[in-house]
């Protein structure tokens, strides 16, 4: 067994861990803080969904530019923002419900992607795979990439604040103060769209996905003000990815299904223990 | 006020960063004045429609939104509603209704379900654009929009949202607050006053799940205080409270009507209607009787509204109304 | 809110949008079918047009474009060759198109390279209703296990005879696509490893099978086929020794070989090269390292003094070029599933090996 100082240096000594934390943390804090309003709102696909909307887009920029990630990654950036931008507009104008927004959308333009690739060339590959990251395979470029995106996606949190809360909790009451409703509704998806997208490029998609809805949901369970939620949240981000990390290399398991397990874990603890929501003290109390 | 001068978006912003330390801000640009317009204090921050000279520069309002003649005095009724029509996609949800409402008012609207008492409050609230019609109001802002308040129905509401009390009734102060602003302890310090005034000083950090219907209905009240709202419209509060709620919601509204606030409240209880209300409003899609509930109440004009689901009793001297439990679809909505 | 300045309101701009997502949508669907030249995307070989050689000429499908280029040396003008995959095509998440079922509906001869690297056969077959013969062109080679460790020791050998019936009968993993996870590659070996072509001994043995195949289905040209095949097959002895000339340039202990995955089993193992360690663990590109298992290699290369990671064309080189950046050696992409494309260096089988051994060695010494 080795020592303490061994068990949390050792890993340190290798650069791609050095990155790989570093990631983790940066994509979990950001990650958290827009997936608290995505849990609120009951737009968790929206990142599964998001992940395939950008294929058309990958297609586009991979037919013209080729394999490079950095032009995929501007490509899919902008097919995401589209594709954000278009769901919300469904869900308001057509009274389709969210989710039901996603789905049209998410089906419908992944097989335009498909189609394009295929009737150009017979690759039938999935591109958006050349745009997915891996949290052990991020370069310095990538932190900050997603550093400088995710500052401006929290910056742009925590200035309209009191609006994203009040378009969120009662958009009556927006209207009323006559406060743009629309704008702030669409700047919000469109900060999830970034997020999303930044994240994807970064650590892939099944850890995005993770670290957008399992902390916030946790949080959520043990806290009741919305900024508390998304320190919460942000923290718990954090942590399941260094911990997740650290995981991976004493444990011998894949990176991002580490940190996943451990950010599921927190949100069963939270779920079983939680003061005043969880099982467990509720079934105490009785 | 030289509005012919030239004035670009960033000389807004010049105007707007220095009127963040300036107590005293010049008169806005014109740029700024034309958004201003549209969304009054809220755009900017600052209180400039409050005697900036914004009632010289006559803009056009939304050519498609019959509303708001701002003539700020106390003699005229607060609310005139003239030929106000709301169609929806599968029909006409209110149709040429036209009345007046005096300052201070306490309105009880009654109808069955489906009648347009939601249609109705939503329209005056400016959720609803009408199809036809008017809906003036007189008040003393000069943006009239911002002096209503309007309470949801519960049902409406997000009750596991994480706000607690203190959040809620804060939100009532964002318009005024602006854009890039942060409440100040003057805020906060409203905010606990609004939350006396209704009795919930105590509950100021409690989530908003954790509370009685009647708490819940003060906390919005409280809300619309911190508006500073001269129109008060509230949609269904006293349904489904115990007799003890609903009379700390009148001591409350007793409490506003000696401010002068009008208060429209739609109900299903017509005892109450009757007793507690200054006039009542007969609804059902088209406006059956508006005034005291004794000429209201009579059982030709009921039948009328509730169709034969109503049963008027008549016992010695006094008249019993029943209304036939049927619950019947609520009025769809596009809001 | 830009009412007043644009006189455009929210509402229009929104419908604007809508409408705009949709005419691109639109656009880009009728610009690629009018790019189209109508056909599909095959390569075909035709010496006379297809009227006339309708009855004449033996109908034959390849599946891979490396089985392809050995059919077409030994059939030449004698058959009718249509190779379903193109050259930079993944073989292992190929899919296939209407057009091409109906190739192998009118085929006569189906050659594959067997081993389970064409995942999408059993559907292909069931679909097209062939009278065709299926020939899985490594049927008599001897084929490697796939290790679950990459050992300095020789991996287990077995003599693996399989007829094509039984292979057409495997349940294979199907992996498409459409996977939710992103990762297209489906890498999904059974317990053979099918890269059976990186030992140019397999390949003469694929000449005979094929000339084989050919002789029966086509007796009239059986003399042909046989002289063809003998001659390629000097060629590729020819290419044998050639290799091993070049690998004998390098000292046998800079043989190391770090791939990002296990694609050069059989060059090792014949040629060889010492296979030290893989970017992703396994054969399965689908698969994620461990923190552990990148630390490890990262170990590796600086103990062992690697020089270079060498990368297969089709795979995403982002973690690769990470460790080599780290470690300070190079990524080095070259061939492996599929040849390159007629006017490049690996056009043909002989080309495809030769350019890889070249770029392996240049970049080992």
């Amino acid at each position: 067994m080795t020592s303490l100082t061994d068990f949390i240096f050792g890993p340190l000594a290798y650069p791609f861990m050095i990155r790989g934390l570093i990631a983790a943390v940066i994509v979990g804090v950001v990650c958290a803080v827009v997936g608290s309003y995505m849990v609120l709102r009951g737009m968790a696909f929206f990142g599964d969904a998001l992940a395939h909307t950008v294929m058309p887009g990958v297609a586009v920029g991979y037919l013209i530019h080729g394999r490079a990630s950095g032009p995929l990654f501007w490509w899919g950036l902008a097919t995401a923002v589209l594709a954000s931008v278009t769901i919300g507009s469904l869900s308001k104008r057509a009274r389709i419900k969210e989710d039901t927004a996603i789905g049209i959308v998410f089906a419908g333009m992944f097989a335009l992607g498909i189609a394009l690739i295929s009737t150009v060339q017979s690759y039938t590959v999935d591109l958006t795979h050349f745009l997915f990251g891996d949290v052990l395979g991020v370069a310095w470029s990538d932190i900050w990439l997603t550093g400088g995106f995710g500052m401006l996606v929290i910056a742009t949190i925590v200035l309209f604040y009191k609006e994203f809360l009040i378009v969120s909790f009662d958009p009556t009451l927006a209207a009323t103060q006559r406060l743009p409703v629309n704008v702030f509704y669409y700047l919000m998806l469109v900060l999830i769209a970034i997020a999303i997208m930044v994240a994807l490029q970064t650590v892939g998609v099944a850890l995005m996905l993770a670290m957008m809805v399992t902390p916030a949901a946790t949080a959520y369970l043990l806290t009741s003000r919305l900024p508390s939620m998304m320190l919460v949240a942000a923290l718990i981000g954090a942590a399941s990815g260094v911990l997740g990390l650290y995981l991976s290399y004493h444990a011998e398991m894949a990176s991002g299904a580490a940190i996943v397990l451990v950010a599921t874990l927190f949100f069963v603890l939270a779920f079983l223990f939680a003061p005043r929501r969880g099982i467990v003290w509720r079934h105490s109390e009785d | 006020m030289d509005y012919a001068k030239y004035v670009s978006p960033f000389s807004s912003i010049q105007w707007y960063t220095k009127s963040l330390w300036t107590s005293q801000p010049e008169p806005a640009p014109y740029l700024t004045k034309v958004l201003a317009q549209r969304y009054a204090n809220y755009s900017f921050g600052c209180s400039f429609t409050k005697g900036n000279g914004m009632g010289a520069l006559d803009l056009q309002d939304d050519m498609d939104w019959p509303m708001i003649a701002s003539v700020p005095t106390t003699l005229d009724p607060i609310l005139r509603v003239a030929d106000l029509q709301v169609r929806y996609h599968n029909g006409v949800a209110l149709g040429s209704l036209a009345f007046e409402i005096e300052r201070g008012e306490r309105i009880a609207i009654v109808g069955p379900n489906g009648a347009g008492k939601s249609t109705l409050l939503k329209s005056i609230a400016g959720l609803l654009k009408p199809t036809t019609g008017s809906i003036q109001l007189n008040c003393k802002q000069v943006d009239t929009r911002l002096s209503i308040a309007y309470v949801p129905q519960r049902s409406d509401v997000d009750w596991s949202f994480p706000v607690n009390v203190s959040d809620v009734v804060m939100m009532g102060l964002t318009g005024r607050l602006g854009l890039l602003r942060w409440p100040r302890a003057s805020h906060r310090a409203l905010v606990a006053r609004c939350l006396e005034r209704v009795g919930m000083q105590d509950f100021a950090k409690r989530q908003i799940g954790e509370l009685s219907g009647g708490q819940q209905q003060r906390v919005f009240i409280a809300r619309a205080l911190a508006q500073e709202a001269e129109l008060l419209l509230m949609d269904e509060p006293l349904t489904g409270l115990d007799i003890r709620s609903q009379e700390t919601i009148f001591k409350i509204l007793d409490d506003l009507k000696e401010q002068g606030v009008t208060v429209l409240v739609s109900t299903h209880d017509l005892n109450q209607a009757a007793e507690r209300f200054d006039r009542v409003m007969l609804l059902n899609k088209t406006l059956l009787g508006f005034g005291d509930a004794d000429s209201i109440f009579t059982p030709q004009r009921l039948a009328a509204a509730y169709g034969g689901h109503l049963r008027v009793i008549q016992t010695g001297d006094s008249v019993v109304m029943l209304e036939d439990g049927y619950c019947g679809a609520r009025e769809s909505e596009t809001v | 809110m830009l009412r007043n300045v644009f006189g455009i309101s929210m509402r229009r701009l929104q419908t604007l949008a809508s409408a705009l997502l949709l005419m691109a949508m639109v656009g880009f669907l009728s610009a690629c079918a009018a790019a189209q030249p109508g056909a599909s995307a095959l390569t075909e070989d035709r010496s006379e047009t297809q009227t006339q050689s309708q009855t004449s000429k033996l109908k034959v499908v390849a599946t891979t474009t490396i089985v392809g280029d050995v059919v077409k040396q030994i059939g030449g003008d004698l058959i009718e060759l249509t190779v379903l995959m193109q050259p930079g095509v993944d073989p292992h998440s190929f899919a296939f198109t209407p057009q091409h079922v109906v190739k192998v509906g009118e085929a006569d001869l189906v050659f594959m390279n067997g081993v389970e690297l064409e995942a999408f056969m059993d559907d292909l077959l069931t679909n097209a209703a062939t009278k065709a013969e299926l020939v899985s062109v490594s049927q008599d080679v001897k084929l490697l296990r796939v290790a679950e460790e990459h050992d300095h020791d020789a991996e287990h050998e077995d003599e693996h005879e399989a007829d094509h019936e039984h292979e057409a009968d495997h349940e294979h993993e199907h992996e498409g696509e459409t996977h939710n996870e992103g990762d297209g590659h489906a890498h999904q070996h059974g317990e053979f490893d099918p890269h059976v072509w990186w030992n140019v001994a397999n390949v003469q043995a694929w000449s005979d099978t094929i000339a084989q195949a050919l002789a029966k289905a086509d007796p009239a040209n059986a003399e042909q086929y046989n002289e063809q095949a003998a001659r390629y097959k000097a060629e590729l002895s020819a290419l044998d020794s050639w290799i091993k000339e070049r690998v004998a340039e390098l000292p046998a202990s800079e043989r190391k070989l770090v791939t990002d995955h296990d694609a050069f089993g059989y060059l090792a193992d014949t040629y060889g090269f010492e296979l030290v360690g893989t970017v992703l663990p396994n054969v399965n590109t689908l698969s994620e390292p461990s923190a552990q298992e990148l630390a490890k290699l990262h170990d590796t290369i600086q103990e062992q003094q690697i020089r270079a990671i060498f990368v297969g064309s089709t795979v995403n080189p982002a973690l690769a070029q990470r460790i080599a950046d780290d470690t300070g050696i190079k990524v080095i992409t070259t061939y492996t599933d599929s040849l390159g494309k007629p006017d490049s260096d690996a056009a043909t089988y002989i080309d495809f090996m030769r350019s890889t051994i070249n770029t392996i060695v240049d970049g080992l010494r």
